[in-house]
């Protein structure tokens, strides 16, 4: 008795802890985190477990797990697949595979798409055949999974161009498809067609059609899922309306009649997303403002929307979700998690976070902060900036955290009205911002006090080929300044020296003497308005310095340089990076440097500073935020979260180098390739011809290896970093946009530039802006 | 007798109700807004905010700008309606498509009537092309002091009809028996005007001029449809001020502004009630 006892007792512990384990949220896989380093395109519930793919991999997972399990052997099947194209002795190329035989010409190859369908038992893999004009055939590849779970080729089926696109001047593609779904052994998805709007596809692997159903309604689909009975959830946004209008809409299959269940909630421009319907609970579940909802769904109508988790994944129209046991689980680009669907309610504890300035660390820093505070629900919106100031308005506590670009006037706003939380008593912060350039430190600090935190900073500035216009052309140096720059172009203007290049261009193919001119004085303005918002005593030298610079600019004779003044949509494209004289550069560690070109910082006159402007993205706490250290701590997480480059970017004592994460992929790569050609090359049946291709390809692979195995190693290398360096001091952080306020700056330029007002009214007009500015009291 | 009150009350009281939340609430509140400091600490700072906005340069010529406008404009509308209203009473073939067409601006909307001026003011629109086949130059209507002839013009329009509607019906109820007598008396068409019908239309022409006046003070969206938050000083009206205080996050200068012009507006309408009452006591 005693032991039957014991025996169920622990059985019912074995259950509870099952449950336990099986219950509450779950973060699947995470980019960057646990070595995972991939783009998750498809996922699907396959036997009871998750089933993601992306175009090398695929992994399982079910609940209970602790992390992705790898398939083997299923980058292979690429080969394999490219394999099934074979030769004969008088070089005719066939592609075979299954039933599926035909032959190729010799500019068709064989490729596999990422995405992944499951019918019923079977799985399929979208492929396709292309060529010279792209995309001839798409196929339907069958994925056998042998017992030790190993996927392999099977059968296929193939479309033909059914479910091709045409891009146009005779090139075509695969048509992307979003939403799949399966059905009685047919493939449901959204694509978009060559009409430009979604369609609803029916393909029909079994008889190799593809049919496009009827939809009837004015409005746009933006996301489907599957329901019950031969029938789809479609959500349909009405766009001519404002604000807009979300509908559900119930689609029977076979009579392919709408039925309109009811409006759904959408926040702004944003409709419900990532849907997925639970037959088994009656429950449509959807993400929105960064938190997930459910909502019951019948054939009659709808039920009230209930918010019972938060959503950290940034999605878009087509992410996909599926529900597992109590899951619903979610893949995006940047992961994968699970969110709880028995929890009754939203906890507690709610951080609200405005994204207005879509930074990335403000994401990514979700789940360290969830894990160090589990009691808390973090919903992540991108909202705008009107938002900000109605809510200070309304002294609002929703929203806890802002992000926002320093450049909107809504954030000068606020620091000088004191609507910011102090943020002083968080020692990372401090001593986090401290580390950072004084100028990011003047933005963020007021009086002492800290504000907020830059969490992302870029900066662009003008560059200059020094071989072309000193060495070549002859001009003693390059220009540090606007109106010496642009006396070099009256210069080059009026003596014709452009002429003796023809090669060269301004600031690339294709650009037209309006764009050039126009480019030329925008860039000039961006200076402009920077250096103005250096100080109050540049302000009273304003008028004055921007008549200097429009008299050097309008001494320029622009028709002389024989530039365009139409697109040329026939011409060609092509050209080399030394030929290029200027150029707008980012500047920063991490991003591709043209070396043929020279960073030039630029003051605005002759005599005055140079600076290079930067925007700086900030995140800060609400004042009115009733968890104002729970947001303080999600503001240290989001710091924690800076990346390497980021940290190097805006602190000046950050200087070590940044390894590669792909180094040891991409080596691998070469050395597969090249074991691959070595492997071709021993066959001794191998013709004269093929042999030298063969010969060639294997010295190119060699030749990049190695330029690879030098320069590769580093996503930032010391040199990187030493010529980033250079520029740290010449940085000011942009403040005040020239197409910011009312557009009329912009609109005031384009009328100079077109000649419809003067240089002196130009600057009358902007000095008009700026003192009345001024004696209102910016 | 009681009873009939209480069921008065209890009319009015759904009324007072809104009365109370939407208006008197939010109108004292609204004071002592203006008496903090505008951080969101909400400091009392006492008239410190009336201090510095009555030493502020842009309230000053906003105020002065909005002023001056308002005399222009509420004169003009109020003479121009009482004329045409004169002139329409005489025409008897198609009097009523007249009077229906004058009202058609007053209930076309805004921005489309500001998108036709546009048009017409343009540097090369229609206006400038008569100034030129007159041998004049091109005026640079929109963008320069000038833009106050468009404004006062486009605000003539939309109003005029509303004010003729109100001249035409007090006209209308002026028995015409007495300009006969005032005819036989021997008294011409100036006598008869100043004799017979502006008395008996002074309430009429008084409520004309007040909201003329009202609407003149309203004048702001026609200017920032066109000119932006900062248009030229001639034009920079008050409101473009409380505007831009709005957008600045600085609600205390709002509501400062709106309350001291507040007091002005009360104290230019209490003289003209004044007035008024005088005119019509010496009338009787």
């Amino acid at each position: 008795m005693k032991k039957w006892l014991a025996l169920a007792l622990c059985l019912l512990l074995l259950t509870l802890s099952v449950g336990a384990l099986a219950a509450g949220n779950v973060t699947i896989a995470l980019q960057g985190e646990n070595g995972f380093n991939d783009y998750i395109d498809t996922m699907f519930v396959w036997d009871g477990r998750l089933l993601m793919a992306s175009y090398s991999n695929m992994y399982t997972w079910k609940p209970g797990d602790t992390g992705l399990t790898t398939v083997k052997g299923y980058e292979e099947l690429n080969q394999a697949f490219s394999d099934c194209i074979t030769a004969d002795e008088d070089g005719t190329r066939t592609f075979a595979l299954g039933d599926v035989e035909f032959e190729l010409d010799e500019n068709q190859y064989a490729s596999m798409n990422t995405t992944l369908i499951p019918m019923g038992d079977k799985l399929y893999r979208m492929a396709n055949i292309s060529g010279e004009n792209g995309t001839t055939n798409v196929l339907f590849v069958e994925i056998l999974i042998a017992e030790d779970g190993t996927p392999s080729l099977g059968g296929c089926i193939d479309m033909g161009d059914q479910l091709t696109e045409d891009y146009g001047d005779g090139y075509t593609g695969t048509r992307s498809l979003m939403n799949v779904c399966a059905y009685n052994s047919k493939v449901y998805a959204r694509s978009y067609g060559d009409s430009g709007y979604p369609e609803l596809l029916e393909i029909d692997l079994e008889n190799a059609e593809v049919n496009e159903l009827t939809l009837d309604i004015e409005s746009d689909v933006q996301s489907m899922s599957t329901f019950a009975d031969g029938k789809l959830l479609l959500v349909a946004t009405d766009y001519s309306v404002d604000p807009m209008v979300t509908s559900l809409l119930l689609y029977d299959i076979e009579s392919e009649e709408i039925t309109d269940l009811g409006q759904l909630p959408s926040d702004g421009w944003t409709a419900p997303a990532a849907l997925t319907y639970d037959e088994a609970r009656g429950m449509l579940y959807y993400v929105l403002s960064g938190s997930v909802w459910r909502l019951p769904v019948s054939e009659t109508g709808l039920g009230e929307p209930e918010e019972f988790s938060d959503m950290p994944l940034e999605i878009y129209s087509d992410s996909a979700a599926v529900i597992l046991d109590n899951l619903y689980i979610l893949s995006a680009y940047n992961g994968v998690v699970g969110r709880d669907v028995t929890i009754e309610k939203l906890p507690e504890q709610q951080l609200h976070i405005d994204n207005i300035g879509y930074v990335e660390t403000i994401r990514n820093a979700y789940f360290d902060f969830t894990d160090a505070h589990p009691e808390f629900v973090v919903s992540i919106s991108n909202g705008g900036s009107s938002n900000l100031i109605q809510d200070m308005m309304n002294r609002s506590s929703e929203v806890d955290i802002y992000t926002l670009n320093v450049e909107d006037s809504a954030f000068s706003a606020l620091m000088n009205r004191g609507f910011l939380a102090e943020l002083g008593g968080s020692q990372v912060l401090s001593d986090g911002v401290n580390a950072m350039y004084d100028f990011l430190k003047a933005v963020v600090m007021k009086d002492g006090e800290l504000y907020a935190v830059p969490l992302d900073m870029y900066a662009n500035s003008m560059s200059m080929n020094r071989t072309l216009i000193v060495d070549k052309m002859g001009y003693e140096k390059l220009p540090d300044n606007w109106v010496d720059l642009f006396a070099m172009l009256a210069d080059m203007a009026s003596t014709g020296k452009l002429q003796d290049f023809p090669e060269v261009t301004f600031f690339g193919p294709g650009y037209t003497e309006l764009d050039v001119k126009s480019n030329m004085f925008m860039d000039m303005m961006n200076s402009y308005y920077l250096w103005l918002d250096q100080g109050e005593e540049n302000l009273m030298r304003s008028s004055e310095v921007l008549m200097q610079l429009c008299q050097a600019f309008e001494a320029i004779d622009w028709s002389a340089f024989g530039l365009p003044t139409d697109y040329d949509y026939e011409g060609s494209w092509e050209y080399k990076e030394e030929n290029i004289l200027f150029s707008q550069d980012s500047i920063s560690p991490q991003y591709y440097y043209n070396e043929a070109l020279e960073t030039v910082p630029m003051a605005v006159i002759p005599g005055e500073k140079p600076f290079i402007g930067a925007r700086v993205t900030v995140a800060f706490v609400n004042p009115f935020s009733t968890q104002r250290e729970a947001a303080i701590a999600y503001l240290e997480a989001a710091f924690g979260k800076l990346s390497a480059g980021q940290r190097i970017t805006m602190m000046p004592g950050e200087n070590e180098p940044v390894l590669s994460p792909y180094y040891e992929e991409n080596l691998k790569y070469y050395d597969d390739s090249i074991a691959e050609y070595e492997k071709q090359l021993a066959d001794e049946n191998l013709d004269e011809e093929t042999r030298d291709m063969l010969t060639l390809s294997l010295e190119d692979m060699k030749k990049w290896r190695a330029e690879y195995e030098e320069e590769g190693r580093w996503d930032i290398s010391e040199k990187d970093i030493e010529r980033y360096r250079q520029y740290g001091d010449f940085m000011a952080a942009t403040r005040s946009s020239l197409w910011g306020g009312d557009g009329d700056t912009y609109s005031q330029i384009y009328q100079y530039l077109d000649g419809a007002i003067t240089a002196q009214q130009l600057a009358a007009e902007l000095e008009k802006t700026l003192q009345m500015q001024r004696l209102e009291g910016m | 007798m009681f009873s009939k009150k209480k069921s008065v009350l209890l009319f009015l009281l759904p009324g007072l109700c809104m009365l109370m939340v939407f208006y008197i609430v939010p109108f004292v509140s609204g004071i002592g807004y203006s008496l903090t400091d505008g951080s969101y600490k909400n400091a009392f700072v006492g008239l410190q905010n009336y201090r510095d906005l009555w030493q502020n340069q842009m309230f000053l010529l906003g105020l002065k700008n909005t002023m001056e406008l308002s005399l222009i404009c509420a004169p003009l509308l109020w003479v121009t309606s009482f004329v045409m209203a004169a002139g329409l009473m005489s025409v008897k073939p198609f009097g009523e498509f007249f009077r229906g067409t004058a009202l058609m601006p007053y209930l076309a909307p805004s921005s489309a009537m500001l998108l036709v001026w546009l048009v017409l003011f343009d540097f090369g629109g229609p206006i400038n092309r008569v100034l030129v086949a007159l041998g004049m130059e091109r005026v640079m209507w929109l963008e320069s002091a000038a833009l106050r002839v468009p404004i006062v013009l486009m605000f003539l329009w939309k109003n005029l009809g509303f004010c003729l509607i109100i001249f035409l019906s007090a006209l209308q109820a002026i028995p015409e028996p007495l300009y006969e007598y005032a005819r036989l008396e021997g008294a011409g068409f100036l006598r008869q005007t100043f004799g017979i019908t502006l008395p008996l239309i002074t309430p009429s022409a008084f409520l004309v001029f007040v909201m003329a006046w009202i609407n003149a003070f309203k004048i702001f969206k026609e200017v920032y449809f066109i000119a932006g938050a900062y248009p030229d000083y001639s034009v920079y009206t008050l409101q473009n001020y409380m505007n831009n205080m709005y957008s600045k996050l600085n609600y205390q200068l709002v509501t400062t502004a709106a309350y001291s012009f507040g007091l002005i507006v009360f104290a230019i309408f209490a003289v003209l009630f004044f007035l008024q009452r005088r005119a019509a006591h010496g009338l009787n």
